[in-house]
Order: C-alpha cells, then sequence, then structure tokens
C-alpha cells in the first residue's frame, strides 16, 4: 500500500519512564513493522510512574484527542498498567458516540516466561527478547485495530479487545482483562485480528467531548464493624464500595450537598472502579442529586 | 514442520504445501493449543516455523501478517500473481531492506508449485516432496504408437504424457535389478 493509502493514527505515550520524548518518537519512527500498518504519528504526553496517575491525565487524553479529532483515523495510548482502568473508563465518558477507535494498551505487559516454557510451545520463540517481543506485537496489533471500523473506547489486553468500561481487574490471570462475557470482547488476536459482532461501528456523525471531572470524591470500602463516619467536608462526592446497601451503618449522616454513591459489588454490572471514573465524570457534569442519579444509571457509554 | 498460510484466492498452495509432514495452519481452530496462547495472551504465529502468505490484493490483512512476519523473522514466502503484481507495495518495501527471511516470487499457475516446493526444501532440506516433471527431451513415436496412445488416453481420461510417465514408474517400481543398483550407490555414498 502506498503511504497515502495508509490511514493516520497518533500514537500516544503515558506509560512510564521507560522512555523520554526524543526517545519514543525515535523508537516509533525506526520501528518499521508499525510504519506498515498506518501512517503513524507519535506523540509524547506522560512520562509519570503508575503510581503517579491522576484523573487528570484521562482528561488530557480526552483533550488531545479533540484537538486532534478530524486529523486521524484511530488513536492508540500506550498506559501504564497501573491505573490503565481509571484512565481508559473516565475517557470513555468524557468521548461520547465516539466513530473512531481509541484503543489503550500496556507500555509493560507482565510476561510469565517460565510458565511459557512449560507450555512447551516455546519451541521457536527468542526467549531472551520475550517481554519486547510480547509488547511490539502487541502495538502492531493495537495499530491494526486502530485502522478498522471500531467506534470505542477500547483496553487491548492480551488476545482480546474489550470495551473500556467493560473491563474488571483479575489480578489472577492478566490476560484474561474482562469479566468473561463473550459480548465485552469485541476483537480478537488470533493471527489477524478479527471483529466480533459486540464491536460498534461508525454510526454518529461526529462525537460528543465532555471534558470535565470532579476530583473531590472520597471512595470508603464497607466492612463489618466500622462505625467511625468518614470525613466528608472537603468532598463533593462519597464513593461507598460495599457488596450490599446493608453494610452501611445506621448512624452515619451526611451533608445534604453530599452526593453518595452506593456501590453494590452484589447488583451492580460494572466494575467498582468504572463505577468510580462515571461518578467522578458525573460530578463534573452537574451537582444536582436528581441529575446525578439518572446519569449514573444511564448506559452512556455500553457499560451496562 | 508448522507454515501459517493465508491465501485468499484459494490457489493451489495449500494442495502443494499439504506433504512431507508439514502441518498446515490457517484459521485458530487448525491451533492445537489455542487456549494456552489465549490464556498467555501470545500469538500462535510465534509457534510457526514459516509463513506463505498469497499478496496478490495488499489487504490491511497482508500488512498486518507480513507486519508480524518480519518481527518475529520468520521463514516467509510472499507469491504475488505474476500478471498482477503490487508494484507499489513490492518497491515500498524493497526500499526497507526487508529481512533476507522474507522472500518474494512472482507466480503463474504451472509454476507456483515449483516456487512452493523450492521453498520448503530450503526450510527443510530431508522433507520428502512429490516430485515435479520437468521437460527433459523429445520422444520420435510411430503412427501405430500415437494411435495406440490416443486410443489409451480416451479409454483412461488420463493425457498422453502421464500415461507414458506411469507406465515408467510402475516399471521402475517392478524392475529388481535396479533397485539393487540404487542400494549399490548408495552404500558407495555412505562408506
Amino acid at each position: 500500500m502506498q503511504a497515502n493509502e495508509l490511514k493516520k493514527v497518533l500514537l500516544i505515550y503515558a506509560g512510564g519512564p521507560e522512555f523520554t520524548a526524543k526517545s519514543f518518537n525515535k523508537w516509533v519512527n525506526n520501528f518499521f513493522e508499525l510504519q506498515m500498518m498506518a501512517q503513524v504519528e507519535p506523540y509524547f504526553l506522560f512520562a509519570g510512574t503508575g503510581a503517579d496517575i491522576t484523573w487528570q491525565l484521562a482528561q488530557d487524553i480526552s483533550q488531545l484527542i479533540k484537538t486532534k479529532y478530524k486529523s486521524y483515523d484511530g488513536f492508540v495510548i500506550i498506559h501504564s498498567l497501573d491505573n490503565l482502568i481509571y484512565t481508559s473508563s473516565l475517557v470513555s465518558f468524557m468521548i461520547q458516540k465516539n466513530t473512531k477507535p481509541v484503543i489503550f494498551t500496556c507500555a509493560t505487559l507482565p510476561q510469565d516466561k517460565e510458565k511459557f516454557k512449560k507450555t512447551g510451545e516455546a519451541k521457536n520463540l527468542p526467549l531472551e527478547n520475550f517481554e519486547l517481543l510480547a509488547f511490539k506485537s502487541n502495538v502492531i496489533s493495537c495499530m491494526q485495530m486502530a485502522t478498522m471500523d471500531i467506534a470505542e473506547v477500547a483496553v487491548a489486553m492480551g488476545n482480546n479487545l474489550v470495551r473500556a468500561v467493560k473491563v474488571k481487574n483479575n489480578w489472577q490471570d492478566i490476560h484474561n482483562y474482562t469479566n468473561n462475557f463473550k459480548e465485552d470482547v469485541l476483537a480478537r488476536i488470533q493471527f489477524g485480528i478479527q471483529l466480533t459482532a459486540y464491536a460498534r461501528k461508525s454510526l454518529h456523525s461526529s462525537p460528543h467531548f465532555y471534558l470535565q471531572y470532579d476530583h473531590q470524591v472520597k471512595l470508603l470500602e464497607c466492612y463489618p464493624g466500622m462505625t467511625a463516619e468518614p470525613d466528608t467536608t472537603k468532598d463533593h462526592g462519597l464513593f461507598i464500595k460495599a457488596y450490599s446497601g446493608q453494610q452501611i451503618p445506621s448512624n452515619w449522616h451526611f451533608s445534604k450537598d453530599l452526593a453518595v454513591y452506593l456501590y453494590s459489588a452484589k447488583e451492580s454490572k460494572m466494575a467498582w472502579e468504572v463505577a468510580l471514573a462515571k461518578f467522578v465524570w458525573v460530578l463534573g457534569q452537574t451537582k444536582d442529586k436528581q441529575k446525578i442519579k439518572k446519569l449514573m444509571s444511564q448506559n452512556l457509554a455500553g457499560e451496562f | 514442520m508448522i507454515i501459517y498460510l493465508f491465501d485468499s484466492t484459494n490457489s493451489k498452495a495449500a494442495n502443494y504445501l499439504d506433504q512431507g509432514g508439514i502441518e498446515i495452519w490457517r484459521k485458530p481452530q487448525d491451533v492445537e493449543n489455542m487456549e494456552v496462547w489465549d490464556s498467555l495472551g501470545r500469538n500462535p504465529l510465534e509457534r510457526v516455523d514459516a509463513m506463505v502468505l498469497e499478496i496478490s490484493q495488499i489487504t490491511p490483512q497482508v500488512n498486518y501478517l507480513l507486519a508480524q512476519a518480519i518481527l518475529l523473522q520468520k521463514n516467509t514466502l510472499c507469491f504475488y500473481k505474476k500478471a498482477n503484481p503490487p508494484r507499489a507495495f513490492l518497491m515500498y518495501l524493497h526500499k526497507k531492506n526487508v529481512p533476507h527471511c522474507i522472500q518474494f516470487k512472482a507466480y503463474t499457475d504451472k509454476a507456483l508449485q515449483g516456487i512452493v516446493h523450492n521453498f520448503l526444501k530450503h526450510l527443510k532440506p530431508s522433507v520428502a516432496l512429490e516430485e515435479i516433471p520437468y521437460i527433459k527431451f523429445t520422444l520420435r513415436v510411430t503412427d501405430s504408437i500415437e494411435k495406440y496412445l490416443n486410443w489409451k488416453s480416451k479409454q483412461q481420461k488420463k493425457n498422453k504424457a502421464d500415461l507414458i510417465r506411469h507406465d515408467i514408474e510402475k516399471q521402475m517400481t517392478d524392475d529388481e535389478d535396479y533397485k539393487k543398483y540404487l542400494q549399490k550407490n548408495k552404500n558407495n555414498l555412505t562408506e
């Protein structure tokens, strides 16, 4: 294919201290296999560690995408594994009626070399470059997906592409980073990329960007015997994580201005991290409790 | 030996590969331990010994597979129809100094078997391949022989050249003196 026939993809680096701006640009420009897939333009956004990531990164990514939206056919974001679920979820709410692929992937995939060797499938694998090979192969796959008709904010992990708001932390099996419902998997990487019937195609004429959020939200996890009422004087929202509503002590009283969201693991269809990101976003849109309640129950980004 | 084949034109490449202990993968269902690859988040292309790609039509799928082949440094045969080469794509790759493990060959239907067999021999010299007939010499025949061959060809629905080759191959199989001669030559080489 001629260079001008290839789609244009913005490759955003928000992945940690492995790269500097200069080394990232050089790496992308020398990555020939990547250049075969698309006209790739690198953009170095964030080099902090995973622990340094805040909600602000999601807004920065969304703002960048908003600015560049008309110039590119797709977007790939290399992000630290830490906090990936929070950033990608918040971006999902910030970019609604999306018409182009926005694909998140990890800078460093955890790779168990010994486990792989035991499977007997390692015969032709250059094990000395085990992790690097996996990373490069993954980025090539993401680049391919960023040129396809996928109108989603999604996370590419292992051999699956999953809608970002359907990702669930599963630390026992990092490559099954889903809640195991088949309709959450938008594409599979098996030789080539196969889209499933659940991947949304571009139907809308243009996306809507809602970039505001409110980080003044306290997270509280309920457990038996907790009695101390949390100090929420500086917060606009309280996110309570409980198995069910019956875990909240009956003697707690909250300020009437405080928006309180009870996440019930028993009943919710969202992972709590996704629900938290949604709550942070909703509070950025409105402080009206009725509107908050309505937005939290609406299916805004395919999270239900 | 495992070979991944991508061929959207359904040429006879699959038939020519299907021999000599070669396992062909074309789709995920062909992979014996696909669940292992899925659980580890790795592409099963890492396991194959070589790749064979039909690239007459350059699609995103072809681009992707070739990119993976280059990354994984797999011995790869990229074949394309001689009548319709992807010129711009080949020129682009040529400028980029693609690694030597990636071969590009133009093919016709007649030449495809030879191209595939040469590639397989390059990968594994010991692979047992079906022999390909080539023109060796001109045979003059009498009118009566020609008449017989025409009749036999219609009876058995084979072309005349195939009839003659088949008869000679049968003679070779039944010729005990020839077999002893071959064995003697083989022993001399190994001493």
